[in-house]
């Protein structure tokens, strides 16, 4: 039973990967989009195209109350069946291996090839085996949690209600394998869109020029940056955009030598659109790094003698960026259906939501510190440790770079196809640098950042394939990006008891997870159900669907700091469970633990160096209870 | 530069990168911290604050 459920939960990712394999594919063939010379890269892009087009249709069936076992099966039943209708009828691409055999060159670059694989399969049992952790248990996966179990997309309950306004399309696909299966499988869907990720960095390098040695860097940069790794099993959604993003640069910069198609642009605006709606934050990076790629092909690549500003060319890059739009607005549809249906404000958070600032405007460090971050840039990029970051560049990239001096670089390189890339990487973070200068989070502008690896990667190709490059060169390389690999690998280190763990008749659930595991285990073992729990403390991934619907919404969560008696306000609210987080929400911990020893009705149930969990015994008092609807969901009642 | 000079300088090069990478991400707290020898856990010391700047790891 306890494997049968482990296997559930992989096959149940395999057929929403076939499922969007098999969507993707179909709209490929119907839009005529282009093929490519490497039929990993067009896999890789059916499965981004499916992934976007699945991804709108459960926000739909969502909005309509829709997303529960039937449809969602439905959707992955229909996406199967093109996916079987493709391989019977041959449109599917064949899997085209014989390259890696051909290309393969020296042991040395073997060694890398194969630490890169090993790294990534240990990735993905991270993804299927690591409980989820950091803001997955506060957000990502507690939404996609809630509308499994309602089957309704709906404001998220709790103070994270309004940060929903956000795009969903990972979040969406984490609750359809939710619904399907459970969240092992959910958190498993992130190890294909990674893969996805790499395969379109190493094509942009290929498309660069690079060689075998190029990309094989290239995917040990990309796997061993925590900045990537980290987000592959942490249950968060972040590679979703980086992996749209990476493919609309791939769409929009491939055969620069030629006019750039008309089909290229749509594939180009459309993946920029996904990326987009899933990370706000690419808008500004993405956008600049495109718009410079664009003006690039239109005005130099494909007549590289030819830089002239003439009013044909403006009017080319005019209707090019126009196209381009068009497609990127139609990713965002069902977003602005979303926010429009379950907010009333389709542009939110940009527009109709004063609380939008508070999502886009953020601050979070003092001027003397950004100061620093900013003087310490690029280094911080890869040694940085700072709260919210969220991980960093692999060490590869700072390791590899003196090997340019090596090729006397002169600025004309700056017009090269690969110049280029980092030219557009760099306007994009020197953007963020200066206008969100206190945002230090490479993700959030990690497709731009990503645009440095070509050079890096491609030079030290040039080097090491050259007759300066000798043997012991060859093996520092090689020695250095085994041991960057080895340190992606250390957050792994519990897999082999993590698995023995899932295999074993009594699992402990909480076998690798946070602290905040436990004690949220015990009170989803012992609470009521549909009775209210008051969350003093952000990670409630662990409570059952039932006491995540009925906790204190965003009003309650901020209200309870402003009351004179705040266990009078908790009762007359019908909370009967009141967890505090030590760490976070020190304040509440006192008055409750005062009333616990002074007044009746309210006793301490738990007790840790870092929670406290209270129950209250509710009285006729209470003004407000939570109460099942016709549709097996929650809601909070006044009565 | 000769290329034997240059080899040796960029081994060192990605030795010292590699050795501050790890330095840094040595989890705070961690049993990995405790056993480090007390010249390295120094080392560790002076480089943290330099990427760690106002924050509490």
């Amino acid at each position: 039973m306890i494997l049968g459920n482990a296997l559930w939960s992989l096959l149940a990712m395999v057929a929403h990967l076939c499922a969007c394999l098999g969507v993707g594919s179909l709209f490929w063939r119907l839009c005529r989009f282009p093929k490519t010379d490497r039929e990993l890269v067009l896999y890789a892009s059916q499965y981004l195209l499916g992934f976007g087009i699945l991804a709108a249709i459960f926000t739909i069936l969502g909005l309509a109350g829709l997303l529960t076992s039937f449809p969602t099966l439905g959707v992955i039943v229909s996406g199967l069946g093109f996916f079987a209708l493709g391989i019977l009828k041959g449109h599917m691409p064949r899997p085209e291996v014989s390259w890696i055999v051909r290309e393969w060159g020296a042991i040395w670059h073997l060694m890398i090839g194969l630490s890169v694989t090993a790294l990534f399969i240990g990735l993905g049992l991270g993804a299927w085996l690591i409980p989820p952790f950091g803001d997955a248990e506060a957000y990502y996966l507690v939404y996609p949690k809630i509308i499994a179990a309602t089957g309704i997309i709906e404001a998220m309950h709790g103070p994270y209600g309004f940060f929903s306004t956000v795009g969903i399309t990972g979040e969406v696909q984490f609750a359809a394998l939710m619904v399907l299966a459970d969240q092992w499988a959910a958190k498993l869907m992130m190890f294909p869109i990674a893969v996805a990720g790499g395969v379109f960095l190493a094509s942009i390098v290929r498309s660069a020029g690079g060689g075998q040695i190029a990309q094989t860097l290239s995917w040990a940069i990309f796997g061993s940056s925590t900045t990537v790794s980290t987000y592959v099993f942490d249950g968060k959604v972040e590679l979703v955009a980086i992996a749209f993003g990476l493919a609309a640069i791939f769409w929009l910069f491939r055969g620069f030598h030629a006019q750039l198609d008309r089909r290229d642009a749509i594939l180009a605006g459309l993946f920029g659109g996904l990326a987009t709606v899933t990370k706000f934050s690419l808008i500004p990076t993405l956008g600049l790094s495109m718009a410079v790629l664009l003006i690039w092909r239109i005005w130099a690549a494909a007549e590289p003698n030819g830089h002239s500003v003439g009013p044909k060319k403006v009017v080319t890059f005019a209707k090019v960026a126009a196209v381009m739009t068009v497609f990127a607005l139609v990713a965002w549809l069902s977003q602005l259906l979303k926010n429009g249906v379950v907010f009333g404000a389709p542009l939110a958070p940009f527009l109709g939501m004063p609380e939008g600032a508070a999502i886009l405007d953020q601050t979070w460090f003092s001027p003397e510190v950004t100061r620093h971050i900013l003087a310490t840039y690029p280094i911080a990029l890869v040694f940085g440790r700072y709260p919210m970051q969220g991980g960093g560049l692999s060490p590869l990239v700072l390791a590899l770079v003196p090997l340019a001096i090596l090729l006397r670089p002169k600025w004309a390189y700056l017009r090269s196809p690969c110049g280029i890339l980092l030219v557009a990487g760099c306007v994009a973070v020197i953007f963020w640098m200066i206008f969100r200068p206190s945002v230090f989070a490479p993700r959030y502008f990690l497709v731009s950042l990503l645009l440095v690896i070509p050079t890096t990667v491609m030079v030290a190709e040039r080097v090491l394939l050259s007759e300066t490059g000798g043997r012991f060169l060859r093996w520092g390389v090689t020695f250095t990006a085994i041991l960057a690999i080895v340190a992606a690998f250390w957050p792994l280190r519990s897999l082999p008891a993590l698995m023995v763990n899932r295999l074993s008749p009594q699992a402990d659930l909480c076998a690798g997870a946070s602290v905040h595991c436990p004690p949220l285990q015990e009170l989803a073992r012992v609470g009521e159900t549909g009775a209210r729990i008051f969350m003093a403390g952000y990670y409630a991934y662990h409570l059952r669907p039932d006491q995540l619907q009925c906790r204190d919404s965003n009003a309650e969560s901020r209200a309870i700091w402003s009351q004179d008696d705040p266990i009078a306000w908790l009762e007359e609210r019908g909370f009967k469970y009141v967890f505090v987080d030590l760490v976070s929400h020190t304040a509440l911990a006192p008055l409750l633990r005062a009333a616990s020893l002074d007044r009746a009705g309210i006793r301490l149930l738990q007790e840790t160096a870092e929670f406290e969990v209270y129950e209250i015994e509710l009285t006729d008092a209470s003004r407000t209870s939570c109460r099942l609807d016709q549709h097996s969901r929650w809601y909070v009642t006044e009565h | 530069m000769s290329r034997t000079f240059f080899t040796a300088l960029f081994l060192i090069w990605c030795g010292v990168i590699m050795a501050v990478y790890a330095l840094v991400m040595i989890p705070a707290g961690s049993g990995v911290e405790a056993r480090l020898p007390s010249a390295i856990f120094e080392l560790r010391m002076i480089i943290l604050p330099f990427f760690t700047q106002g924050s509490s790891l």
